[in-house]
């Protein structure tokens, strides 16, 4: 029901009231009412022009200040209103302000944006008139919409950072070599990253340098890291994934050196080498070093997936028909993929740690995380290729396109997570803790 | 003076509809209606236009009851018009928005020298009605035509000319003996008429929400 229905009744029911108590007074009453808002109706012409001033590159979740400009063309006195038309997930203030014949006002206001590229819509102006039964929307057209760039928002990210929000490589790095017992397994020197409560202060003033105690870890039994040195792992010049994908894995060979600890290695055709867990140190180190000769692909690409060039569409038909004999051109055995047939490899009971890229064959990989969950423990490291990007071959398009695809992909990892235990890495990630130990030397 | 300055316009402007409301009743003899008044202001102070509207019904269906005039032709035009216009004037106040301008009090010396003028010839009205219906109609003009609606003003005048000539020209069929019916049946049927010529219109329209300050209860 609206405003003017409730004296457009009591006008109704004032001439029943004055014929049946055969009364004029409430009839003229009635008429008056009438004549009154016939008066509201016909002065109520609104005309508003609008103009807003907004800041193109904004932060996700940091208020910004919008100025709008108002003008009233029109002869009424009006209120106004301000209402914001933006895009799912923004927020915005609802102000409002009366505007005499003709005055021109300019209203501050806040937004609070979300990240992603959006076009900005002119707000709607809702020009009411005083008494506050009337109101019309002037809005201008979408030719007036503005482009607006929202980054994400570093010192929000620092604070969820700092919050404890995403999962750290350091956790998982110590939930992978397994919970420790207070069993005491020897002692060894002190290095980078070691525990301080570890120390054992009477070996330390004996022998004159920092020695700490080794536990027994409560995990036993085979380790596997699976490695991906597929296309997408081998794409780039310089900061390939695959070779930070194998200094990772020398790495974890070495902190998996008092495990029985196995390596294999796959591609988009099959599986290129296995190193069979057999035996535990150095030694064991050594011989997987010796698995990871893989080279990187000397492409112009990095390491992800390229947008289709623009004019080359193929069908989903064709698409398939493709997929389907590919492997048969390019010598595979079957249809199966590498990893289909690395795990395949696999014994009964392991800890399997993934180290794969996630872009190519999503769904493959989900599939078979699910099927393997059952029966392995598991740990998924990904390279993420956008961390390998080189720097000097951003422009404002491809950083765009890494934006987008950097949250595709982070949907995937949310999903993942939801399988198995997955971590997103960057060129830097272990690295250090690699070089301070002395592996790569 | 200072402490009229201090005073809100707006606020004022509703008082003094109240007031008028109020002697125009006393004037016309009405009791009922007049309990309505006090809660009335109180709605226009919170600008709770919605229930202000909905009281106002009942103040206006409650003039109608207590006040009768029999026939339109030979009516008591002062007596009538105290009780017309400041209800139009009630209308008004109540649904009259309040802008940031006119939280402040008055700026201007003539604004608080209208409104206490105004006020002036109420009470004056009390003794004499026809400076009374002067005064508030004055009021009204005057509050009218802050709104600069010249299309409004001219709708209004063609719409009561137009009712006018009608009871003018008809008067030879309705001036009768126990007409009252007649009258009323005429009057809502041209007023109706009239009207429909200025509803035609689409207008978009403001919702009624009935509310009281916790929420919504309709």
């Amino acid at each position: 029901m609206k405003r003017e229905d409730i004296l457009l009744t009591l006008v109704l029911l004032l001439f029943v009231q004055g014929y049946l108590f055969r009364n004029v007074l409430p009839i003229l009453l009635a008429s008056a009412i009438l004549i009154y808002l016939i008066y509201l109706r016909a002065g109520f012409s609104p005309r508003i022009e609008s103009e807003r001033e907004i800041s193109r590159k904004l932060k996700d979740g940091e208020r910004v200040k919008t100025k709008l400009r108002v003008k009233n063309l029109s002869n009424n006195r009006l209120k106004i209103e301000v209402l914001e038309n933006l895009p799912a997930g923004f927020k915005a203030e609802r102000p409002s302000l009366f505007l005499d014949a003709h005055e021109v006002k300019e209203v501050e206001y806040f937004i609070t944006p979300m990240r992603g590229i959006f076009r900005l819509k002119e707000p709607m102006i809702r020009a009411k008139d005083l008494r506050g039964l009337y109101y019309e929307d002037f809005m201008r057209g979408s030719e007036s919409a503005i482009e607006i760039e929202v980054y994400p928002n570093l010192d929000r990210i620092r604070e969820e950072t700092e919050a404890g929000e995403p999962l750290r490589f350091k956790e998982a790095y110590q939930s992978l070599f397994g919970l420790q017992t207070p069993e005491l397994d020897s002692l060894r020197e002190f290095q980078p990253g070691d525990e301080r409560r570890h120390i054992d202060w009477k070996a330390t003033t004996r022998l004159g340098e920092l020695i700490v105690r080794d536990f027994l870890k409560e995990r036993e039994g085979d380790a596997y890291i699976v490695l991906d040195a597929g296309k997408e792992m081998r794409k780039g010049i310089k900061n390939s994934k695959i070779d930070f994908a194998t200094t990772l894995t020398l790495q974890l060979a070495y902190a998996l050196r008092n495990y029985r600890a196995g390596l294999i290695v796959y591609d988009d055709y099959g599986v290129k080498r296995v190193e069979a867990a057999r035996t535990r140190g150095i030694e064991q180190v050594e011989k997987m070093a010796a698995q990871l000769k893989i080279g990187s692909i000397p492409a112009n690409l990095m390491g992800i997936k390229s947008p289709m060039p623009v004019g080359i569409k193929i069908k989903e038909e064709s698409r398939k028909f493709i997929k389907k004999i590919l492997p048969a051109i390019k010598g595979r055995r079957s249809y199966a993929t590498g990893l289909i047939e690395a795990i395949s490899s696999l014994p009964s009971t392991a800890f399997l740690i993934f180290i794969s890229d996630i872009t190519a064959n999503t769904s493959e990989l989900i599939k078979i995380l699910l099927e393997l969950r059952k029966r392995y423990k598991i740990l998924l490291l990904t390279p993420n290729p956008i961390l390998f990007y080189d720097e000097a071959r951003l422009d404002r398009e491809k950083l765009i396109w890494l934006y987008e695809r950097y949250k595709e992909r982070e949907e995937v990892i949310k999903k993942l997570n939801g399988i198995v235990r997955t971590l997103d890495l960057g060129p830097s990630d272990l690295l250090e803790t690699i070089r301070s130990r002395g592996v790569l030397e | 003076m200072i402490a009229l300055i201090s005073f809100k316009p707006l606020w004022v402007f509703r008082g003094q509809a109240v007031i008028a409301a109020a002697i125009g009743g006393l004037i016309a003899g009405l009791k009922l209606p007049l309990l309505l008044l006090l809660p009335m202001f109180v709605l226009g102070i919170r600008n709770n236009k919605d229930l202000f509207l909905l009281l106002f019904s009942v103040y206006a269906l409650a003039i109608g009851y207590e006040l009768e005039v029999s026939n339109l032709y030979e009516l008591d035009l002062v007596k009538v018009l105290s009780v017309l216009i400041p209800t139009l004037l009630l209308l008004d106040a109540g649904l009259k928005s309040e802008s940031e301008e006119e939280t402040r009090g008055f700026t201007h010396a003539h604004e608080l020298l209208i409104a206490s003028g105004v006020t002036i010839a109420f009470v004056i009205g009390w003794f004499v009605s026809v400076v009374f219906v002067a005064a508030v109609f004055g009021a009204l003009i005057y509050e009218l035509s802050g709104d600069k609606a010249r299309r409004g003003v001219f709708a209004a005048l063609i719409s009561s000319s137009l009712l006018l000539a009608a009871l003018v020209l008809g008067q030879g069929l309705l001036n009768l003996e126990g007409g009252g019916a007649t009258q009323a049946i005429f009057i809502a049927a041209v007023s109706t008429i009239i009207a429909l010529m200025f509803f035609w219109r689409k207008r978009d329209r403001t919702e009624f929400k009935l509310y009281i300050r916790s929420g919504f209860i309709l």
